[in-house]
């Protein structure tokens, strides 16, 4: 349901209950509305269901997201006054079996409207075109420097440097959002987690793709390493060869003098091929 | 339409894949053994399915004498094989990756496309060291003259095999590539948010505020 749809009817029925003293069933409705809320936010964040079978009640599953993030990206999604003023009002729902003072309804209220207006970022729909080609840039950034530089795998000298700077911007939006939460800013903080973490475990990041894969830039732009790998197959193959030839000379000594000129073959031009598919296709990436 | 670039490579697979196929019908070692004359005393040729065959219809003793061990290369390994190899012509004719909108479902292809590299690989480096070095079928290519008795023996790798290994520097380029490529791409799929609205339905609890409405309207309206 749209939420103007809601408002509208919601406003309706305040309206009706007023006329009706019905004060019991705008309680029930702002703890459902709340409830609803609260699991959409669960889902969006990607965090686990709020257990309704074990009786996990809405503030504990608010305090729970606030851990979660609190570890993840330093940020509490919920003010602490906002956990206390539900906390307090739902402990008086249940002992009173749905009964709540008007003052606490109008809290339960004002609370579901926050809770709407958080606009919180959907997590499993975090990358979008925009981010998969700052993405990509980031990556072109890192290669520019690794080509001459890299050591190790997936690596470079300036990934520290980068890493320095993610934490920097991270650091400033986690200081903001520990001010007043900002959907947009929240989302950034995420998608800088995210950057950082995959550039510090290259290996485990995977880009997101939302059409085909012919449409996707990052692809366009890698079908050129399919030059490399022929490369490498070839190398690999020479090289296989080789040692084929190596093996047969061990257990065969008396070819030792024939196969020389085989094996020099064999493994100078896959070894060439093999440097380089490293220096043009593999340093860089 | 695929890039220039991985279409020729689609094709460069397809190529290898025939080959490959092709290969099992072909000899894949030869040993002979000729006189000072040129006359054919000996003459065996390994095939990967019909093992060690000799084109003598009448065969003369020494023939025999001389005929190598044989290879025992598994039948389940060919069968294997062949399976991979239609399962990955079946991908590549009827499936296309960079159209798809459900990569997952060419995991499978990847595999068998895999599959059909490794026993490329199996065959071109394995095949001479597990089987023919062992039994001294000299590898690639041997000629050794008696100069005693003026007699030629010629070993040779035959053209099933280095079919094998052509199939195998065909077959890599595209193998690796879209290997590559699924492990660093992943498809969000275009339903996600159909199906968070779906779970959210089970999620939450339901609120009827017609139903309410209508409820204290009616109450009102008897008061």
């Amino acid at each position: 349901m749209e939420d103007k749809v809601i408002d509208a009817k919601l406003k309706f029925l305040i309206y009706a209950c007023k006329q009706t003293h019905n004060f019991k069933k705008l309680a029930v409705v702002s703890f459902i509305l709340t409830s609803n809320e609260i699991d959409k936010i669960g889902l969006k964040l990607g965090v686990r269901n709020r257990n309704k079978k074990e009786k996990e009640s809405i503030f504990e599953y608010m305090e729970t997201i606030n851990q979660l993030f609190s570890k993840a990206v330093m940020v509490e999604i919920f003010k602490a006054e906002l956990v206390n003023t539900v906390r307090e009002c739902e402990l008086i729902f249940v002992k009173n079996r749905g009964e709540l003072p008007l003052e606490f309804i109008k809290s339960m209220f004002s609370i579901y409207y926050a809770l709407r207006k958080m606009h919180v970022p959907n997590i499993n729909l975090q990358i979008n075109d925009e981010k998969l080609i700052y993405n990509a840039n980031m990556n072109a950034f890192s290669f520019l420097f690794s080509q001459r530089t890299s050591k190790t795998k997936g690596s470079s000298k300036f990934t520290p440097l980068i890493l320095h700077k993610l934490r920097e911007q991270e650091q400033s939006l986690q200081q903001d959002l520990r001010n007043s939460f900002d959907a947009v800013k929240f989302e950034k903080a995420l998608y800088l987690t995210k950057i950082k973490n995959s550039l510090e475990n290259r290996k485990s990041a995977k880009i997101a793709l939302e059409g085909p894969l012919k449409d996707n830039i990052i692809y366009q732009y890698s079908t050129n390493r399919i030059f490399g790998y022929y490369l490498l197959g070839l190398s690999i193959l020479l090289i296989s060869l080789g040692i084929g030839i190596v093996a047969e000379m061990f257990l065969l000594p008396l070819l030792m003098n024939t196969c020389g000129v085989l094996i020099l073959l064999y493994f100078g031009v896959g070894g060439l091929l093999l440097l380089f598919y490293i220096k043009r296709f593999r340093s860089g990436r | 339409m695929m890039s220039r670039i991985t279409l020729l490579f689609k094709i460069f697979f397809i190529c290898g894949i025939f080959i490959s196929f092709t290969s099992f019908f072909l000899d894949w070692y030869i040993f002979q053994v000729n006189t000072a004359t040129d006359e054919l005393l000996v003459s065996w040729r390994y095939n990967i399915i019909a093992g060690w065959t000799t084109p003598f219809i009448e065969d003369s003793g020494i023939n025999q004498l001389l005929r190598p061990y044989a290879l025992s290369i598994p039948l389940a390994v060919n069968l294997i094989f062949m399976g991979a190899i239609v399962l990955s012509l079946y991908g590549l004719i009827f499936k296309d990756i960079e159209n798809t909108d459900e990569m997952k479902s060419f995991i499978k292809f990847n595999y068998s496309n895999l599959g059909v590299l490794i026993f490329n690989g199996f065959y071109g480096f394995v095949f001479p060291v597990m089987y023919l070095i062992p039994n001294t079928l000299y590898f690639p290519t041997f000629t050794i003259t008696q100069l005693d008795s003026g007699v030629i023996s010629y070993y040779s790798i035959g053209i099933g095999y280095i079919l094998q290994l052509i199939a195998f520097s065909l077959n890599f380029p595209y193998v690796a590539f879209y290997m590559d490529t699924m492990m660093k791409f992943e498809k969000r799929t275009h339903t996600l948010e159909n199906k968070m609205e779906n779970v959210l339905e089970h999620l939450q609890e339901p609120l009827d505020l017609d139903k309410l409405i209508a409820q204290e309207t009616l109450q009102l309206e008897g008061e």
